[in-house]
């Protein structure tokens, strides 16, 4: 989720948000792999795209468990 | 944004500028028209990067119409969903110390939706839902195995 908003950003709101986001029920439906939430604000999103086009979106997952 | 950028971190902020300057009616719809001018900047910056048309989709579409998220990246199996959110929050749920009008307002603009339907983390998980059941998205191929990041 990319969001205008930094306050966004502060400690424990990816916890907070992804405590809303109830993985579960997709393992019912599917072996597939869902990674967590990632809350990214516009700049960082905007910074990240370069990196994202030359290495492959694995640097996403990389970076969200980082 | 070229010169609202600057304007933006210098001053009130763009949209409370507009939002001043706009007559009644005008504010009622300048929520909804910022909130596309952010999506459609944040495809325009998507598209700079060097994506191309099959490795990121702009507001794809299952087949009855309903909107999956506001961009798709494609990377082989592997999907990123995203959702843009400009929704800002208010100064008083954010400045007040005051968890009664904090949670409701993050809720609304991030969480559920408000009025107006259903948007960020419940628009992600009802899409990553149909698109476990197996029902395509306009543009993208059929697969299977795939991982999903929102």
């Amino acid at each position: 989720m990319v969001c205008l908003e930094h306050a966004m950003l502060c400690p424990g709101m990816s916890g907070y948000l992804n405590s809303r986001f109830d993985r579960t029920v997709f393992r019912k439906l599917s072996r597939s792999r869902i990674t967590p939430l990632a809350l990214i604000y516009i700049e960082h999103f905007e910074d990240l795209l370069p990196d994202m086009k030359e290495f492959g979106l694995a640097l996403f997952s990389v970076r969200q468990r980082l | 944004m070229g010169v609202a950028s600057p304007m933006d971190k210098t001053g009130r902020g763009l949209y409370w500028m507009l939002f001043g300057a706009a007559d009644k009616p005008t504010r009622g719809k300048l929520g909804g028209t910022y909130g596309r001018a952010f999506e459609a900047y944040l495809h325009n910056r998507v598209r700079r990067a060097g994506f191309a048309l099959d490795a990121y989709l702009e507001r794809p579409l299952f087949a009855d119409g309903a909107e999956v998220c506001d961009g798709l990246f494609v990377d082989g199996s592997s999907l990123i969903l995203c959702e843009y959110r400009s929704s800002v929050l208010r100064a008083d749920a954010k400045l007040s110390g005051r968890l009664d009008l904090l949670e409701p307002d993050i809720c609304k603009k991030f969480v559920s939706g408000g009025e107006d339907g259903r948007n960020g983390i419940a628009q992600l998980s009802r899409s990553i839902e149909r698109l476990l059941r197996g029902e395509a998205v306009i543009g993208l191929p059929s697969r299977i195995g795939a991982s999903f990041s929102p």
